[in-house]
């Protein structure tokens, strides 16, 4: 066992092993792509956040004097693209993910370790496509392509932007593949599928979506693609087609894609919960269910997308009700979250501030959801910023939070160096306290009437705007805190022991930063994931 | 070795002979049986395919995944097609699609 | 000491399985790629029945039929091939290897020779498609969905052919290593799979309407 807060040689630093950018872009370690992701998803995330930036500026006045109107279409279709596939739905499967699922079951490496340089390469390949898209001029078909305005009258580089997601899918159906694969075979010795942390089961889960999700709208980017190029007719109902086609197929990945994005989410809540309560996770097979029935029945609920639109009112019925049953290992979920904090020590480090923002957002982003599944409610609320708020508070207030909250608790890991925990927390409250000032008046908004997608609007609803636009400069602070300490720590951070935080996992008994092989000899499990309260409590820093 | 070959004839025989009866089936006017004698045989076919040529009856985990892909792709027939079974389409006139002036 | 090409496994044995394990789950990401277009497929048959039935009729039911017994047949020469390399009869393996090879080239003739009478009687989607009878636009509805489900299936069955003769000529020239068996067993998997789906395209494109109901 290696000691803490010497510095790590290079023989044991996956860091160290190799300091050209050829042996970082050639990388076969799981970690290495894991990093490689992890800065790209952020620049990402800072041109998609750009995109946001000026729409809020934009809304904070009733009348569209900042840009045009098709700019504004364009802002927010840049911004739901980049957002979804290039930062949310990469950011923890293949970010964290990529570091700690091998980690986590005491493996060397994923299944398929070029398959998942491949991933990283298709995923930078796509989204730079995406990015060039944009600087053309972009598209302003809402990140939803709806047909018949996609295919018949855009005029903006629909194909192009098409192309760079159609790319970037490919990349997360190799995850899904490596995750899959990875989790059946390469669990170590003693270490059964009820022993697995739970951020193993949400990514697994979320693998599997990805692999059987993803070549749906592959096809259907293609469909779109075609029936633009040629004129075929498969969504014109000039032509014998159906619009709601599309949307059906559209959806039928895009509902699950919600899941792809929240399911790991919750996995890392269910890291960091437990350790900062210093308590076992609150039924530990019910998280697990649980998980694998919010990636099931999320294949089955994809219509509550379409309940204005056309869709026969029988079949809303029916999404509407499996919508209510999705909702429900979503609560035992929150739940059981509560019921491990309850009883247990609280630590309010930074790590923990995210999660538990993230169960608070969570519950009330998954509350508004029963809210637009219920079909009257819907039929006034759909396309309004209640939606955007809605799904804001899970993506933004859950699944980021989430992300961020990973980012901290596993960074002494990754790169051996702990950030300063004050800033770190005064980050996570100054972003609490953003993401509601910004969304929660669009909760309002939306319930009056104010329609999403909309840059100019009637005066009465500006106040509400201007409050969400002065959150959105305060959630702003909130996410570049954390670009600056962190990047600060990774040169002047102090040295981090191999477990700063007492964690139970197979992660945190190896060096910080881990070697490149991980472990020196395939470790053997004895016990229960989360064994804190018990003998094996991690009570003192490991040396 | 020959256990092997004899096999694989066996299955290419087999599925010549089906190929042969599901194209002189076609032509037999028994309505909407048609389509369902002609995608039996195909999922017949299949089947020997799969069994014979990949396997699939040595490896749980196959089927494991062949069994949830088909569950998941049934998905998108049953529930969008209770959206399509459920509504009445009425298509419009055949009309030229309007011209754009970018791909 | 464990062995390199194993890594990360502990075996080889183990990272056989786990090979074969991953390319399952692709080709079942395979399977939901054409899933939308079988959908689409679905919706018309039942939408515009009679138009379907209409369009199928105007497809070459001999040169379908011939295109599926050719790659029936490539499937059991692709099986024979991967027995005869698991026993290690090499130049067996590579000559059916071969022989699989050219059933495929001579389906993407018949195919090849098909969309070309199909292109002169202006059946491909687009600005040139013209039909004479009713239901045109359902008529045309039917051959998008035909040219767009041979087209992908053609792609795959190049993308198979491709490594069939990469595998042929490594064997070939003696290259067991790269040629492993292993391998050829994956290749073979893929083939059988783009095969299930032609086999279930035959009755969907060509047999529809046969009897005339």
């Amino acid at each position: 066992m290696s000691n803490g807060t010497e510095r790590v040689t290079e023989a044991d630093n996956y860091l160290a092993a190799g300091t050209t950018l050829r042996s970082w872009l050639t990388t076969h370690d799981h970690k290495r792509i894991a990093l490689l992701y992890m800065i790209s998803i952020t620049a990402f995330f800072f041109i998609g956040g750009a995109a946001a930036v000026l729409m809020r500026f934009e809304l904070a006045t009733p009348a569209g004097d900042l840009v045009s109107h098709d700019t504004y279409n364009k802002l927010f279709t840049m911004h739901g693209v980049i957002m979804v596939w290039m930062f949310l739905i990469p950011s923890i499967p293949a970010g964290l993910g990529n570091f700690l699922m091998p980690m986590m079951i005491g493996a060397r490496d994923l299944a398929f370790p070029r398959l998942n340089l491949l991933s990283w390469y298709l995923y930078v390949g796509g989204g730079l496509f995406t990015v060039v898209a944009l600087i053309a001029g972009g598209a302003d078909t809402g990140w939803t392509f709806y047909a018949p305005f996609s295919t018949l009258f855009s005029n903006t580089h629909v194909i192009f932007v098409l192309f760079g997601v159609f790319v970037v899918g490919f990349s997360s159906i190799l995850t899904g593949i490596n995750f899959i694969v990875t989790v059946h075979m390469l669990r170590a010795p003693g270490l059964t599928w009820f022993r697995l942390p739970l951020f193993v089961w949400a990514n697994y889960a979320t693998s599997i979506i990805l692999v059987l999700a993803t070549p749906v709208l592959a096809m259907t980017l293609l469909l779109l693609a075609a029936e633009r190029l040629l004129g075929v007719g498969i969504f014109d109902p000039a032509l014998g087609g159906d619009p709601l086609l599309f949307q059906h197929l559209f959806w039928f990945y895009s509902h699950p894609a919600v899941y792809i994005m929240v399911l790991p989410a919750m996995g890392v809540v269910s890291e960091i919960v437990p350790c900062f309560a210093r308590k076992r996770v609150y039924g530990y097979r019910s998280m697990a269910y649980a998980i694998l029935a919010i990636a099931i029945i999320g294949f089955m609920v994809w219509g509550h997308h379409m309940f204005v639109s056309g869709q026969s009112a029988y079949a809303s019925l029916l999404f509407s009700l499996l919508s209510f049953l999705v909702a429900i290992p979503s609560a035992i979920k929150v739940f059981n979250w509560l019921a491990t904090l309850k009883g247990g020590s609280i630590e309010f480090a930074a790590p923990m501030l995210y999660a538990l923002g993230f169960i608070g957002l969570f519950t009330l982003g998954g509350l508004t959801g029963l809210i637009l599944a219920s079909l009257s409610a819907d039929v006034h609320l759909t396309d309004t910023y209640f939606v955007v708020a809605h799904f804001h508070y899970i993506m933004v207030g859950g699944a980021v939070m989430a992300y961020l909250g990973g980012v901290h608790f596993w960074w002494p890991k990754i790169i051996g160096r702990t950030y300063p925990e004050m800033w770190g927390r005064i980050a996570a409250l100054i972003a609490f306290f953003g993401f509601n000032l910004t969304f929660f008046p669009q909760f309002l908004l939306g319930y009056a009437g104010m329609p999403r997608r909309y840059l100019v609007y009637p005066e009465r609803y500006q106040l509400l705007h201007v409050l969400s636009s002065a959150g959105a400069s305060i959630l702003a602070i909130g996410y570049l805190l954390p670009l600056g300490y962190l990047t600060w720590s990774l040169f002047r951070g102090p040295r981090a022991s191999s477990n700063p935080w007492r964690a139970t996992g197979l992660e945190w008994s190896t060096s910080s930063p881990p070697p490149p092989h991980n472990f020196a000899q395939t470790p053997v499990v004895t016990e229960e994931a989360y064994a804190y309260d018990s003998s094996a409590d991690p009570k003192e820093s490991r040396a | 070795m020959h256990r092997d070959t004899r096999r694989i004839v066996l299955a290419w025989s087999a599925l010549l002979l089906l190929l042969a009866a599901t194209c002189a089936s076609a032509w037999l006017p028994i309505g909407v049986w048609n389509g369902v004698v002609n995608l039996g045989i195909a999922a017949l076919k299949a089947a020997i395919v799969a069994a014979v040529f990949m396997h699939l009856g040595a490896s749980s985990a196959a089927r494991a995944c062949v069994g949830v892909a088909l569950f998941v792709l049934l998905l998108i027939f049953a529930l969008a097609g209770s959206d399509y079974a459920t509504r009445d389409l009425h298509p419009a006139a055949w009309q030229p699609p309007p011209t754009r002036t970018m791909p | 000491m464990i062995a390199a090409e194993a890594e990360p496994f502990d075996d080889v044995r183990q990272r056989a399985r786990a090979d074969t394990f991953g390319l399952w789950i692709f080709l079942m990401t395979e399977l939901m790629f054409f899933g939308p277009l079988l959908f689409g497929y679905w919706f018309g048959r039942v939408e515009y029945a009679h138009a379907f039935a209409v369009a199928s009729r105007h497809t070459d039911v001999t040169l379908g039929t011939l295109n599926t017994a050719l790659l029936l047949s490539s499937s059991a020469a692709m099986a024979a091939a991967v027995a005869a390399r698991v026993r290690r009869a090499t130049r067996i393996a590579t000559g059916l290897l071969l022989i699989t090879f050219l059933l495929g080239c001579a389906f993407l003739v018949v195919k090849g020779l098909e969309y070309r009478s199909e292109w002169h009687e202006h059946l491909f989607p687009g600005a040139g498609f013209a039909f004479a009878g009713e239901d045109a636009a359902a008529v045309r509805y039917f051959y998008f969905l035909y040219f767009a489900l041979t087209a992908v299936h053609a792609l795959h069955l190049i993308v198979g052919m491709t490594l069939l003769a990469v595998f042929a000529i490594a064997l070939w020239r003696g290259a067991d290593e790269f040629a492993a068996p292993r391998r050829i067993e994956l290749a073979g998997l893929y083939w059988h799979f783009v095969d299930i789906v032609w086999i279930f395209l035959y009755p969907l494109l060509y047999l529809l309407g046969r009897s005339g109901a």
